[in-house]
């Protein structure tokens, strides 16, 4: 265990806006039900990309190769690990410093996109920076960056009293507004943004902005999506295609149609493991953002009620984690890292249910790999290495102070969580 | 070390940031209840997707991932005697359309290198294909063998975009011999003409099918065997013909340069044994090779029939053999019987004369044929009226043509297009006195060559009608004949004597003829009996001379018939009679099959 400074010591050194790093709680176990239920997700989607390997290399290549995706998720896999405790292991006040890095590493890549060479286009957007062994995602990178810088920034502003202000507002639709000019106007990424948009939002909401500024800033949210939508019309044709599936089967609709006859034939058991025939060319991006329903295929109801378990369990699990946070700046972290993983899986399961427009977001940790997976991978390091410094109880309520006492005596050297 | 203190010092000092806004952990337990929502909407979907929705979504995904597919049965081999072995006439073959993708093809220059260096194709030729636009298949060439096709795609791997399509061809060993009497097979798969059409059915057996899951390219999937259904093709039958290649080679050959010297239009010659009404030899001429059908193009139609069968004719004075054996076998005339040749003969208000002006006055029955006299055969059936042509010598004669040597009748034999012809029944308006008058020397009716050649036999074979046939049998796919056995369709056709006397009359009228007897090798027991009928012009619907059929039918054996061979012969420009322009024909075939039959001379 790392040296930690004393309790008692924390009250003077509050004013200082880093300080909250340094005044951790004692540091004790990990929650490992949280990596439970994460390495349970990724072995499950290496199963299933195991599982449809053969059909997708006969598409691609065709030839029938059960290892094609395999061999590259593994890597990704190990890869992935290797950030998770990597990111887990560092001291979790770097991060604030960090920030900066990442994002100035992420907006050198979106640079990067303006060069042909070193971009890679795929489904119509250039999402993909191509650094020769490798390609990855700038957005993934600034998702990844937004977070921490976010989180130091509304602690900073909640340590100074100046949360609820304009200039709060100021700042943030300034960092909005950039986003949004990055991801929407010139790489015309609505999908991306949304995941983007929802980080932010969440942790504006969690760091206890007023309501009244917060619906402000929603309204000029809800505007500004409508008008995006609007002025660009292959968005409004998604839209539609949205509004009445069954439309444009071969063309706009067919991926969506495609993707509801996987999951409404995979019925209440599914049709197996290895028997899914949407995987052979019929549903595209059968390993990546597809993956949901090749799965519903395969596992049927049941099935995908128990993989939606999971998905819960994880999440709740990371709620705990924000709720129990040592530090305001840490929680909004781990508040962040939860709407990422909570509304990239809705919105894509969402698009393959057909209850919401296909936007070209993964499926966390079960899509297969690339950037997404390693940079998902190192924000749960992150999140695991909050929950070792989590407080027994919820902090600031009236509630924990009424069980103080007896919740103290069940000991420290581990997490205790409410049910 | 957790301190309350730490607690309460946090707790104020969200409070000052945080002023009067609301709980964090009202917000939080906001968040919680959003992802409980957004779960429970979602799985309350995945609920009605995947079991209310279920059967629709099934059936969707059977509609699109079910897909049928024909299994091609092999089509029937046919074979040819050879002796007493059969060789192949007709066999499959697998052959190779060559085609490109010309949108995958991504280097042009290397594989039309490629192609043209094992192929003989040309390279702007196929440039012009590889530059096609909006097609993603052009082809290249056709009919390519395995051997060309494994040499070109021993660079598999530069030929993205290049595939061959598998093509079942109709092949034929013996070229065009015999082909009018094959038949073809065209494009579709399907027989056309002779045995190949009249039997289309049975070679073409029984396609299979097969329904399988497939991937969105239409391939089957082998992970699901309870949605395959297959049903096995049922393979065409082999069949082996009666056609001998050496005889149909022989008459071919013999008909051919018999038109040449007759500078005639058409002609046909029919080869039967007589013993079992086997066709060995059937031809005609123009023909065509089946295996370059398509090339066919002048009177196509005309070309792919079978005339023997298929275009009935007046045969004119080859029937007064017929008659003959009718008068024989009736008693109306016997071999030593004579009658009184005015040169002509009044039969109701018609004259009935004779080609050959000179020959008159009292005249063997021999003599009759041997010049072919009309008011000799005028005479036999006037006696088979009892004295005067009436309604019994018009009956007996119809009993003979149509009932015992079948003439005017479909004979079966497994040909398309057989016609039956027609012969007048005596009580039709028709029918006539004056019309049998002229059918006892082979006018006034319409029947095909191979009705009198099986006729024929059956006078001259001791009275048993065989059925002409092609097919003799079915055949295993290992070559083993399933022959089936000749038997009569009908005896007593005439009395074994008729035929004995029958045989003795032609042969001394034929030896006694010079003229056609010189064709033959002599010492055999070989004669015939020519023909030769006008035609109506088809412009003034009036018998012409311009346009003349000339008919030789004629047998050879030896104790026991071996053949019985009948030309024809049409339009022909320097020869007015079927004794100068068919005989000869006769006569070249008879020899060949004296040696090929192992006949032996009486002499």
């Amino acid at each position: 265990m790392r040296p930690r400074r004393q309790a008692g010591s924390m009250v003077g050194s509050q004013r200082t806006p880093n300080s909250q790093d340094e005044k951790l709680g004692r540091r004790h176990r990990p929650d490992y039900f949280l990596v439970m239920a994460m390495v349970l997700l990724l072995s499950l989607g290496l199963v299933v990309i195991y599982s449809v390997s053969p059909a997708i290399s006969a598409q691609l290549t065709g030839d029938v190769d059960q290892n094609h995706f395999m061999y590259r998720q593994v890597l990704f896999l190990l890869l992935g690990f290797a950030t998770f405790i990597v990111t887990s292991m560092l001291p979790l006040q770097i991060w604030k410093q960090a920030a900066r890095y990442i994002i100035g590493f992420a907006i050198l890549s979106f640079i990067l996109l303006f060069i042909p060479a070193l971009s890679l286009s795929h489904g119509g957007a250039t999402r993909w920076v191509d650094i020769g062994f490798m390609t990855y995602q700038p957005a993934e990178v600034l998702k990844f960056g937004l977070i921490f810088y976010l989180a130091a920034k509304l602690a900073h502003r909640i340590s100074q009293g100046k949360l609820d202000t304009s200039e709060t507002i100021k700042w943030f639709m300034t960092v909005l507004g950039l986003v949004t000019l990055e991801i929407v106007i010139i790489q015309r990424d609505l999908g991306t943004m949304i995941p983007i948009v929802a980080i932010m939002f969440s942790m504006l909401y969690l760091s206890g902005l007023s309501w009244r500024r917060f619906s402000r800033i929603m309204g000029v949210l809800i505007m500004g999506a409508i008008l995006s939508i609007i002025v660009a019309p292959h968005r409004m044709a998604r839209v539609f295609t949205f509004l009445n599936p069954g439309d444009d089967l071969s063309g706009g609709g067919y991926h969506i149609n495609q993707a509801l006859i996987a999951v409404g034939s995979g019925g209440i058991f599914g049709n197996g493991l290895g028997r899914s025939v949407q995987a052979y060319g019929y549903l595209p991006e059968a390993a990546n953002d597809s993956i949901f329903a090749i799965m519903a295929e395969k596992f049927g109801f049941v099935g995908m009620t128990i993989v939606f378990l999971i998905y819960g369990f994880l999440m709740f699990r990371i709620l705990d984690i924000v709720a129990r946070a040592p530090n305001m700046y840490l929680r909004l972290v781990a508040g962040g890292v939860l709407s990422w993983i909570a509304v990239q899986a809705f919105v894509n399961v969402g698009a393959m249910l057909g209850v919401m427009p296909l936007t070209g977001v993964t499926l966390p940790l079960l899509s297969f790999g690339g950037t997404s997976l390693i940079f998902t991978l190192a924000a749960m390091g992150v999140v695991f290495n909050i929950s070792r410094y989590t407080t027994l109880g919820y902090l600031d309520t009236e509630r924990k102070d009424a069980r103080e006492d007896s919740i103290r005596r069940r000991g420290l050297g581990r997490p205790r969580y409410s049910a | 070390m957790y301190s309350p203190r730490y607690n309460q010092q946090r707790r104020r000092v969200d409070r000052k940031s945080t002023g009067n806004t609301p709980s964090v952990f009202l917000r939080l337990s906001h968040l919680r209840l959003l992802i409980m929502v957004v779960g429970v909407v979602l799985i309350g979907r995945l609920f009605h997707l995947q079991i209310i929705r279920h059967n629709h979504y099934s059936g969707l995904a059977k509609a699109e991932h079910q897909k049928k597919f024909t299994l091609p049965a092999t089509r029937g081999s046919l074979y040819f005697r050879d002796g007493e072995n059969a060789v192949p006439a007709v066999l499959n073959d697998t052959v190779y359309t060559l085609y490109v993708d010309p949108t995958i093809v991504t280097d042009k220059q290397v594989v039309a290198d490629l192609i043209t260096d094992s192929i003989d194709i040309s390279r702007p030729a196929v440039l012009k294909q590889l530059n096609r636009k909006n097609t993603a298949y052009a082809v290249l060439t056709k009919r390519l063998t395995k051997n060309q096709v494994d040499k070109l795609f021993k660079h598999k791997e530069k030929l993205k975009g290049v595939g061959v399509t598998p093509v079942q061809q109709r092949v034929y060993p013996e070229g065009a011999l015999a082909g009018q009497i094959l038949g073809f097979v065209n494009a579709d798969g399907v027989g056309q003409y002779g045995v190949e059409g009249y039997l289309n059915d049975k070679l073409s057996g029984k396609e299979g099918t097969l329904e399988a899951v497939t991937d969105v390219h239409g391939i089957p999937l082998s992970l699901d065997d309870s949605r395959t259904v297959a049903v096995q093709p049922e393979n065409g039958k082999n069949y082996i013909l009666t056609i001998d290649r050496n005889v149909q080679s022989i008459a071919e050959t013999a008909l051919r340069r018999g038109i040449r010297r007759s500078q005639a239009t058409k002609g046909s010659v029919v080869v039967l044994d007589p013993n079992t009404g086997a066709i060995r030899a059937m031809a005609n001429m123009p023909t065509y090779n089946p295996a370059q059908y398509h090339k066919v193009t002048d009177n196509a139609y005309e070309r792919f029939q079978n005339r023997v069968v298929s275009n009935p004719y007046e045969p004119g004075s080859v029937i007064k053999v017929l008659t003959m054996g009718a008068g024989l076998d009736t008693g109306s005339v016997s071999l030593n019987s004579t009658y009184y040749n005015s040169g002509s003969m009044t039969v109701g208000d018609a004259e009935i004369t004779n080609v050959n002006k000179t020959v008159v006055g009292r005249r063997s029955m021999t003599e009759v044929l041997k010049f072919s006299l009309n008011t000799g055969v005028t005479h036999i059936l006037g006696q088979m009226g009892g004295g005067s042509i009436n309604r019994t010598a018009r009956e007996r004669l119809h009993k003979y043509f149509v009932d015992r040597y079948r003439l005017g009748r479909l004979t079966g034999v497994e040909q398309v297009g057989e016609s039956a012809g027609t012969i007048a029944g005596t009580n039709t308006g028709a029918g006539d006195n004056i019309r049998y008058a002229n059918m006892a020397f082979g006018q006034g009716m319409n029947v095909t060559m191979l009705q009198v050649a099986a006729g024929f036999s059956a006078m001259l074979n001791g009275g048993n009608y065989y059925t002409p046939f092609l097919v003799e049998g079915e055949m295993s796919d290992n070559e083993q004949v399933l022959s089936k056995p000749a038997k009569p369709a009908k005896k007593g056709v005439v009395k074994p004597s008729t035929s004995k006397q029958i045989m003795l009359m032609m042969r001394q009228s034929f030896e006694e003829t010079p003229t056609v007897s010189r064709v033959v090798r002599p010492g055999y027991n070989v004669a015939g009996k020519s023909g030769t009928s006008e035609t109506i012009d088809p412009r003034t619907g009036k018998y012409t001379t311009d346009r003349v059929i000339g008919s030789y039918l004629g047998y050879g054996g030896d104790q026991r018939l071996k053949y019985v061979i009948m030309v024809r012969i049409d339009d022909s420009k320097i020869h007015a009679f079927g004794s100068e322009s068919a005989a000869p024909i006769f006569g070249e075939i008879s020899n060949q099959l004296i040696d090929y039959y192992n006949v032996k001379s009486d002499r």
